[in-house]
């Protein structure tokens, strides 16, 4: 008996009611659909007796009278268990996880905003991901809704308009202006990050509480990139979505775009060739090494050593090119295709490939002595942004920032997709917990990188390169897991025969890490912020960020930018005798 | 021309300092402007300078488009820098709205929002690009007075 018939034995057993209720799709993915007056019933069980403890996201759907929410809970980051249940739209309510999931409250605030749902218990905090002056009663995702009801409720994208937000009990919302304070007590500061970081995919702004120079409180604000691309995906094509979803993140691009396919090819029970899958996974690590060569250097542009971030963007330049010369393009390479690949590699490329890869082993292997050796590096780094072992299993993290504490979780692996399967690699874990471990890990996952792209191009099978996939999708849905460089990537895409999708959700890899750093910011020093942010890699980069600082004593605000903050942290460890002055590290 | 003004027009034509500021972008255009400032493509060579804060600054650097949520700190922005100033919009979502054209929670391009000096299209656009679109802009300041 399979592992998933086991727990479909499980689950009847338990409960007379689901006999026949819970759906196989494939043995790593099962369905179940609850009464909502079941549903804790039957989510603790699942989650508790049966150790589906990891939460991937949740998904709000619009069906008609009802409201749709599917919690995907995966066991040991391998199998996913769907669980759904229905709420209707006059009474829409639903209780919190967070109990279970702490992580789950941000999946929560995106059903409230988009859907409409009413979730119970939610923790205080700001709105998420609509605008601060969204109106009231306006819910995008809800079929009924069209753009232009926003401007008859007006109100939108007014400057300087302070709007009143519903506070309900479920859910806090900021004011406009970013100055919502965490802890107001007597004798702390509050300094607001942000809004705005550039060179981010999911820009964010932290307000930070201070006491003195400890941090004593975060709050994150996120949302002030979305710009409806879930909507989007509604009234385009799958063709055009696949173009979409490419640029939803323009460093992890091939991992949205992949991530989509394969959810659309699962339900139109597409064969994808061999060279395709081969094809599809050789950019998907080259798109890992340009990724983390990109994260080592504003890694080292954060701790003041700006001699590493001109060194590996220099070194991924070359990587680039060779992204160019197989894709046509830099960055969006747009080689994905339902049912397939766009384009081929012929074998006189296959030398300059395996050439600019040596050349960067090398390089990787030198950053590797610099992060065992350097002194200053090692100081700046170790014991900074800790987030144990338990924390990341409490909090969800994701990707590298999970696997250097300890977690031994990796999509490639646990739930191979693509070419992974048949190709061998380990995944790499660390167990410093801190963001010298995230750096590790990345160096380890560089090195990985190179074996792999070795062996898909020592055995790149023979073959066609597309399977033609039809026009119309049929219906169905299916969920789909990819390990982008920042972490776990998670689509669900549900068709309903026509040339547009129903609905397609998005779960970046960002969103679950990003909940992760207040914990790893919790009694430490301002300075160590920038790097502490860095770390998860929200594509951070070295540009400008306003900081406003309030002090609550004496009521007085002053304006800090990034590179101040950045600078004050370099100063605070120089005093302490940590330093990259005067260092020849070549 | 005054002495004066000759030396400010030669300091600001040689150091123009630039902000970079993401507007609602997906990030790839935001990367390729740093990397337009890295050893390979070396923009830092006409005395560009990447700042941290806009009351540095010559130059605002737009990507992406304008979302809803960002459009009043983008014109905040745009207001502290001081006078003369210049934008450019990077990218072809910071052109027109791009591919995200339609969608609920965009507005459109840069110049929905604040006035716009240099277009440089491309999704992204390149570093090449980004540093042939600066250069025409420094002509045009050059010539323009």
């Amino acid at each position: 008996m399979s592992e998933a018939e086991k727990i479909k034995n499980q689950i009847e057993q338990k409960f007379v009611f689901l006999k026949d209720a819970l759906r196989i799709q494939r043995e790593k993915r099962l369905w179940l659909e609850v009464a909502k007056d079941k549903f804790f019933e039957v989510f603790d069980f699942i989650v508790t007796q049966l150790d589906f403890s990891i939460l991937n996201t949740i998904t709000g759907t619009d069906e008609g009278a009802d409201l749709g929410l599917i919690y995907h809970l995966s066991l040991k980051n391998q199998m996913v268990l769907s669980l759904k249940t229905r709420v209707p739209k006059e009474k829409p309510a639903i209780k919190s996880i967070t109990s279970y999931f702490p992580a789950a409250a941000a999946y929560e605030r995106e059903i409230v905003d988009l859907l409409g749902a009413e979730v119970e218990g939610i923790p205080g905090g700001p709105r998420y991901p609509l605008p601060d002056d969204w109106p009231q009663q306006q819910y995008p995702l809800r079929k009924d809704w069209k753009p232009e009801m926003l401007e008859q409720a007006g109100k939108v994208g007014m400057i300087g308009e302070n709007v009143q937000y519903p506070i309900g009990p479920t859910h806090i919302i900021s004011q406009p202006s970013s100055f919502t304070l965490v802890h107001q007590t007597k004798g702390e500061m509050v300094i607001p990050v942000g809004p705005q970081h550039p060179a981010l995919k999911e820009p964010e702004s932290f307000s930070v509480a201070l006491r003195g120079e400890k941090i004593t409180g975060v709050q994150v604000r996120i949302g002030y990139n979305h710009r409806g691309i879930e909507k989007g995906c509604e009234q385009r094509s799958y063709i055009q979505d696949v173009y979409l979803v490419e640029r939803i993140c323009g460093i992890c691009s091939h991992s949205h775009s992949t991530c989509f396919v394969q959810a659309v090819e699962e339900i139109a029970g597409l064969q994808v060739p061999k060279r395709a899958l081969y094809i599809r996974t050789l950019i998907a690590e080259l798109e890992r090494i340009h990724s983390h060569l990109l994260w080592l250097g504003v890694a080292g542009h954060e701790i003041g050593f700006d001699t590493l971030l001109m060194y590996t963007w220099r070194d991924r330049e070359s990587l680039m090119d060779v992204l160019a010369m197989i894709t046509g393009n830099r960055v969006n390479y747009g080689i994905n295709m339902i049912g397939g690949v766009r384009r081929d590699i012929d074998s006189a490329q296959i030398p300059e490939i395996l050439k600019v890869i040596d050349k960067l082993e090398e390089q990787t292997k030198y950053y590797i002595q610099v992060a065992q050796e350097e002194t200053t590096l090692i100081q700046r780094l170790s014991g900074v942004g800790v987030l144990s072992k338990a924390n990341v299993l409490h909090l969800g993290a994701v990707g590298p920032t999970a696997r250097a504490s300890g977690v031994d979780r990796d999509v490639r692996r646990d739930d191979p997709y693509a070419a992974y399967g048949e190709l061998s690699f380990k995944v790499v874990t660390d167990d410093h917990c801190d963001v010298y471990g995230r750096t590790v890990v990345r160096l380890g996952e560089l090195m990985e990188s190179y074996s792999l792209a070795r062996q898909i191009l020592n055995h790149l099978p023979e073959g066609p390169l597309s399977v033609r996939a039809p026009r119309r999708i049929p219906a169905g849905e299916a969920l789909s897991r990819y390990e982008a460089p920042r972490g776990e990537d998670v689509h669900y895409v549900r068709s309903n025969g026509t040339e547009n999708p129903e609905r397609v959700k998005v779960r970046a890899p960002t969103l679950a890490n990003v909940q992760a750093v207040s914990k790893m910011l919790e009694d430490r020093y301002l300075a160590d912020l920038p790097i502490v942010v860095a770390a998860i890699d929200p594509c951070f980069s070295c540009t400008d960020r306003s900081i406003q600082v309030i002090d609550l004593e004496q009521g007085k605000s002053n304006l800090m930018t990034w590179e101040k903050l950045r600078n004050y942290s370099i100063e605070w460890y120089r005093k302490r005798g940590v330093d990259f002055r005067g260092k020849r590290t070549v | 021309m005054k002495l004066v003004q000759k030396v400010v027009h030669w300091a600001r034509l040689k150091s123009p300092w630039l902000l970079h500021f993401n507007t609602g972008a997906c990030n790839a255009c935001d990367i390729e402007i740093i990397a337009a400032l890295t050893p390979r493509f070396d923009l830092e060579r006409f005395g560009v300078q990447l700042k941290g804060t806009p009351r540095h600054a010559d130059i605002l650097v737009c990507s992406g488009p304008v979302t809803r949520q960002i459009k009043d700190r983008l014109i905040r922005i745009y207001e502290q820098i001081p006078e003369p100033k210049f934008v450019v919009a990077v990218g072809s979502c910071a052109t027109s709205g791009g591919v995200f054209h339609g969608l609920y929670n965009v507005l459109g391009g840069i110049d929905e929002a604040i006035p716009v000096d240099a277009f440089i299209p491309g999704c992204p656009a390149s570093p090449q690009a980004i540093i042939d679109g600066m250069v025409k802009l420094l002509k045009k300041l050059e010539e323009s007075e």
